[in-house]
């Protein structure tokens, strides 16, 4: 063990806001998640009504109930996975989280309120999305709405750890290896 | 000589000799002599300049005559005081061979009689620290041979190892830690990569990472369109703070 005696260009990028790419990813992932496990359970309940009934059930979004329901489950998949631990399934992948816009833990209610707005940046022709772009703390309308920010939330120096002990087994075994390195300058 | 005649004139001589001899009274005739006369008109220098001395010396028995002397008497008549101001005593210390005088010491009788303990309880130590330039007294011991004589086991079982690493801020000292090269020149870098999963771990920190990277990508662009002047927070307040913490 020795005193750090080069530059440690890399740093961990936890706690800093989170950029659209990381969140626009995440939210896809969110999609196609939330609408995965919702199309599943459209089936596997049109299954038992098929068996229930003895009828020939299909169900789709096309049907306005299902359509009500698959919203509300969208607004359930959000606001529980907000309220209760500040990010999504897709948020965990890309390592970013929800927190309150002074960066403290985000309250279940504003959770909650967020998924409640967060229609509204879709509704203004997606222009409720552009402040995670332009605005100064990457706030998009849901957002300022409901007093909260998106920070990452990964410990990019444990990534650059595991990039490093991945390097060393590949050096041993003469095998080159993709650099995954987060620097301060991007 | 075997003349008869003279023979016989030589006895008559003696005859006569020896009958005024007889005839004088020489007490009387030392009486008549003047002897202050006489002596004055010695020449006594002359007289003892013929003397040679050495051999009347050779002649004297002068441990017989020390025996016979009174000492004690004899100093007891000295006025000590009066001679010793008349003795030039730092000549007289010049002229002393003082390293040979040294040589005939038996230094360790000499400090076996010396009481250390009554004489230390006698010096003030206080004020011999303050005198002492302990810098240069430092800049003259060898370190290395006093470090040597040093029993660090015994040293270090007397250390309270407790109380020490309460005093020591450990955060300040990982951080001081080169990580990379503790993962790069130990196997600690097999460890990690063992206990962190395997290509789900490594997907994900390359999708995270490649999504950072595209993040600073279009936060520059965007800065550069809009003329941003002032840059951005990292980070909301609280979070800076507790990076920057202590």
């Amino acid at each position: 063990m020795s005193a750090r005696t080069r530059d440690a260009g890399w740093v961990s990028w936890q706690g800093h806001y989170a950029g659209s790419a990381s969140r626009f990813l995440a939210y896809v992932i969110d999609l196609l998640v939330s609408s995965g496990l919702f199309a599943l359970g459209l089936a596997a309940a049109s299954l038992v009504a098929q068996v229930v009934t003895g009828h020939s059930v299909n169900w789709n979004r096309t049907n306005i109930v299902v359509a009500v329901i698959y919203v509300a489950w969208q607004f359930f998949y959000f606001g529980y996975s907000w309220a209760a631990s500040g990010r999504t399934f897709g948020m965990a992948a890309l390592g970013v989280r929800v927190v309150r816009a002074d960066g403290k833990g985000l309250d279940p209610w504003r959770g909650v309120l967020r998924a409640l707005v967060f229609p509204l940046s879709f509704l203004l022709c997606g222009l409720g999305f552009l402040g995670i772009v332009v605005q100064r703390e990457h706030r998009a309308l849901h957002d300022l709405i409901a007093g909260s920010a998106v920070i990452y939330a990964w410990d990019a120096r444990a990534a650059r750890l595991r990039f490093l002990a991945r390097e060393t087994e590949a050096g041993a075994r003469g095998r080159p290896q993709p650099e995954v390195v987060i620097t301060q300058d991007g | 000589m075997s003349d008869p005649a003279e023979s016989f004139v030589q006895r008559v001589a003696d005859r006569v000799v020896d009958l005024v001899v007889h005839a004088l009274d020489v007490n009387a005739l030392a009486q008549q002599v003047d002897l202050n006369a006489l002596v004055v008109q010695v020449d006594i220098d002359a007289s003892l300049r013929k003397i040679d001395l050495n051999a009347l010396l050779a002649r004297v028995d002068i441990n017989s005559l020390l025996q016979r002397a009174d000492l004690n008497a004899l100093l007891g008549q000295v006025d000590m005081n009066a001679l010793l101001s008349r003795v030039d005593m730092n000549a007289l210390l010049g002229r002393v061979d003082l390293n040979a005088l040294l040589s005939q010491v038996d230094v360790d009788d000499l400090m076996r009689r010396v009481d250390l303990d009554a004489l230390l309880a006698r010096v003030d130590v206080n004020p011999l620290l303050q005198r002492a330039d302990l810098n240069a007294l430092l800049g003259q011991a060898d370190m290395n041979a006093l470090l040597d004589q040093v029993d660090v086991d015994d040293l270090m079982r007397r250390v309270d190892l407790g109380a020490l690493l309460d005093r020591v801020d450990l955060n300040a000292v990982v951080q001081r830690v080169d990580t990379d090269a503790l993962i790069e020149q130990t196997d600690l870098g097999a460890v990690i990569a063992a206990s962190s999963g395997g290509a789900a771990s490594e997907a994900l920190d390359a999708a995270r990472s490649q999504a950072v990277g595209l993040d600073q990508f279009i936060d520059r662009w965007t800065g550069r369109l809009l003329w941003r002047k002032r840059p951005r927070p990292p980070a909301p307040a609280a979070l800076l703070d507790a990076q920057a913490g202590p």
